[in-house]
């Protein structure tokens, strides 16, 4: 009976250590992920880019982003971008960029290099009126509500386009969304997948919110 | 009795220990699991939109402003009013607002927007480096019936690309830039013409059409056309100085309808097209 009751008391003991073991403080920032957040009024996150320049195939692009996403298509973003597709885009360095599609516009605005190795803060927020995008904390894009706030969906992720052999080794770091409040939150790391890069995550291979705080692969 | 006692001391003292371990256990769990409303910060970030003025500029500043305006109806852009407005959003606070007419008789823009939009962007950076002082540049674009359908204000930009050669006047002609694309033809699209042009400040803007007899294929063919110029592009003003500053790629249907317009500001950094829903999705970088 002793025996029995020690061997007991000897598991839940184990059983408790064992428990708190995975749940480390940093886990919610040192992911590469693709991460999404309903009904919310903005993201933000410091992005690595990688410690080197990555091989690009042709015509391919690698980058890391925030992202907010409305109805009919309209989208405003911004993160790092490493494009291997003639002039503006730097042959050897990423460039963080502003990049939005509205009412059948796409455009992207690049604001000068990002090194390799080091980290940048993107920051895509909404007063209701306007959104905002922010890069280290300096007010690149403010543009008209077309899409409403809060946003259908927020977005924090990566991308490899155009190649089945980009890989990109990234970091996010302090992912958070802002809550109708202004109060920034962590994105809830056991609601959605987490992808450590690299992934195989190319085109025609994507990420999308199927629902609520999940994301999903798709195939072709 | 005593190993009784002290078994019973020891059994208690584990369940204590047990319990104030897994208790911590439990908790880092459970506040791990919650929904993440512990705030990294609690900063509210929203920023109040000021309601922007007008505001009146010196002799100096108005020369630039004018010569701004010229240069973008010289590039047929349809302005309807240029303006300084005062946006404490911004440094400087002085933002430029310019107000186009588009052709659109609903929310889409219509094909050619897009290089206006990016063109006024070109020409308030130049002028910008010209002495203008502003922040940001504030673009509106309203449709036939008067609604807006772009309202966007993006922070200036300083040029990047002076490495390229930018800072100074080309010394190649016009016409020299174009005889180095003659005949040139792309994966299924067929070049039609290129129009290279002088501007203000002695760099060259360079305007392709061509045209894609095949619409299920056109996607393909106009990214790789995308990539072929670019690369062209990159290697004259490298090799040559030929300091093209802004392309445009114009790709329209058998029937002349238009199916991609494509431009990039090499200079200050910035892409802009529109793509026909009749084709399938250009995937761009």
């Amino acid at each position: 009976m002793k025996k029995r009751l020690m061997a007991i008391l000897a598991i839940l003991f184990l059983g408790s250590i064992l428990i708190t073991q995975p749940v480390l403080a940093d886990d919610v920032s040192h992911l590469c992920v693709v991460n999404a957040q309903f009904n919310c009024y903005g993201a933000r996150a410091d992005i690595s880019t990688p410690s080197s320049a990555p091989s690009l195939s042709p015509s391919s692009c690698d980058s890391c982003w925030v992202q907010a996403d409305g109805p009919n298509g309209n989208w405003v973003s911004t993160g790092w971008m490493f494009a291997n597709g003639g002039p503006p885009y730097s042959t050897t360095n990423a460039q963080p960029v502003t990049e939005f599609g509205i009412n059948g516009v796409d455009d992207q605005l690049l604001w000068g290099t990002q090194a390799w190795g080091s980290y940048a803060n993107y920051k895509v927020t909404s007063n209701g009126s306007w959104w905002f995008l922010y890069i280290n904390q300096i007010l690149e894009y403010r543009g008209l509500t077309l899409i409403s706030a809060p946003a259908q969906y927020i977005t924090v992720g990566s991308e490899v386009n155009n190649s089945q052999t980009n890989a990109i080794y990234a970091s996010f770091l302090n992912v958070s969304w802002l809550d109708s409040l202004g109060s920034w939150n962590y994105f809830n790391q056991n609601n959605f997948q987490k992808v450590t890069i690299p992934s195989n995550l190319y085109n025609p291979y994507y990420w999308v919110a199927t629902n609520d705080h999940t994301y999903v692969c798709e195939g072709p | 009795m005593m190993k009784r006692i002290f078994t019973k001391i020891g059994i208690i003292l584990s369940i204590i220990t047990i319990t104030i371990l897994g208790g911590i256990g439990i908790f880092e769990v459970l506040a791990a699991a919650a929904p993440q409303n512990t705030t990294p910060t609690t900063t509210n970030v929203i920023i109040a939109t000021t309601s922007t003025s007008p505001i009146v500029i010196n002799s100096d500043q108005q020369i630039i402003l004018d010569q701004f305006t010229t240069n973008l109806k010289n590039e047929g852009v349809p302005v309807k009013s240029v303006q300084i407005d005062n946006d404490s959003n911004w440094n400087p606070a002085d933002v430029i607002s310019v107000k186009l007419q588009s052709t659109s008789q609903n929310s889409k823009v219509s094909p050619e927007d897009p290089i206006y939009l990016n063109l006024v962007g070109h020409e308030a950076n130049l002028a910008k480096q010209q002495g203008l002082i502003i922040g940001a540049i504030h673009t509106i674009l309203l449709n036939n019936n008067g609604g807006i359908i772009y309202d966007v204000y993006t922070a200036t930009n300083n040029s990047d690309q002076i490495a390229l050669g930018f800072s100074q006047s080309s010394v190649m002609s016009n016409e020299a830039i174009e005889s180095s694309f003659k005949n040139f033809s792309f994966s299924g699209i067929t070049g039609n013409a290129v129009n290279v042009t002088s501007t203000e400040d002695g760099q060259h803007l360079a305007v392709f059409n061509m045209i894609d007899q095949n619409l299920a294929t056109a996607d393909i063919d106009c990214k790789s056309v995308v990539n072929n110029i670019g690369a062209s592009i990159t290697n004259l003003n490298l090799s040559q100085e030929s300091h093209i500053a802004v392309y445009e790629i114009r790709v329209v249907d058998a029937n002349g309808n238009p199916l991609f317009n494509y431009i990039s500001d090499i200079q200050f950094g910035r892409i802009t097209w529109w793509q026909s829903d009749t084709i399938a999705k250009l995937n761009l970088p």
